[in-house]
């Protein structure tokens, strides 16, 4: 339960960062994949397996994230409206 | 091409689900020593992605890669997304039999299950208690086949 609250930090912490840089990103990488650890990215990929198999080889303590770069959110139609989905 | 059938009520389509994660597809197509459990999920073409309750998240168990921006009531928050398969399980018609297993105990049916060779990146959802499902199958999964919804009858196929 530890390791989970870590890796939750790490996706937390990561995601303030990527969100910063967002705009610089989607200039060169949209829709790519960012594989990041400690605040920074490692790289971008084609995929999201790719990304994610790459930062399991990279990081045995799978304390890293995977966020796409996209400025699009997801829309759930209907249901987004039906039921509160939670605080960012 | 696996088809899936069942009934609808009219006003929305359920069926019944496996969520897998990635370690249980070989690098082979074939899936490794696991055993899924079956949930019901709500197909939705009003949704581009695949969600899945945090609840389910936990059983399968899978852990979160990272998040991802989605629209809700107030606006845009961003949810723990997940890496995962989708599978639909059937259960054989009781007396079948399969050379490739022994034969099913008194009250129990043998069972199959057809999974989509589609890595999807779903983001977890909060549901109403009284949901009656755990995923939410958005456009990423039907976009893969041919959903048919029939009038007359009733009845759903989802073939893919």
């Amino acid at each position: 339960m530890n390791t989970m609250r870590t890796k939750q930090q790490e996706i937390e912490a990561n995601l303030e960062f990527f969100k910063k840089n967002l705009p610089a990103f989607l200039e060169q990488h949209r829709n790519k994949y960012a594989l990041m650890r400690n605040c920074e990215v490692v790289g971008f990929y084609d995929t999201v397996l790719d990304a994610q198999s790459i930062g399991e080889k990279l990081f045995k303590d799978n304390l890293f994230s995977v966020q796409r770069v996209t400025d699009i959110p997801i829309d759930l139609g209907f249901y987004s409206y039906a039921v509160h989905l939670g605080a960012a | 091409m696996p088809c899936i059938w069942g009934q609808h009520n009219g006003s929305q389509l359920f069926c019944a689900v496996a969520i897998l994660p990635v370690s249980a597809l070989a690098a082979t197509g074939q899936l490794t020593p696991y055993v899924p459990m079956a949930v019901t999920a709500l197909i939705d073409t009003g949704a581009t992605t695949t969600c899945i309750t945090s609840g389910l998240a936990s059983r399968v168990p899978l852990t979160p890669i990272g998040k991802v921006p989605v629209h809700g009531v107030s606006g845009i928050a961003h949810h723990n997304n997940y890496l995962f398969y989708v599978a639909f399980p059937f259960t054989l018609p009781p007396g079948t039999v399969d050379p490739n297993f022994p034969p099913p105990s008194p009250g129990q049916v043998l069972g199959q299950i057809f999974v989509l060779h589609k890595a999807i990146q779903g983001c977890e959802l909060v549901t109403a208690p009284n949901a009656g499902f755990e995923v939410l199958l958005g456009m990423d999964v039907i976009s893969s086949g041919s959903l048919v919804v029939q009038g007359g009858n009733g009845t759903f196929s989802f073939s893919f």
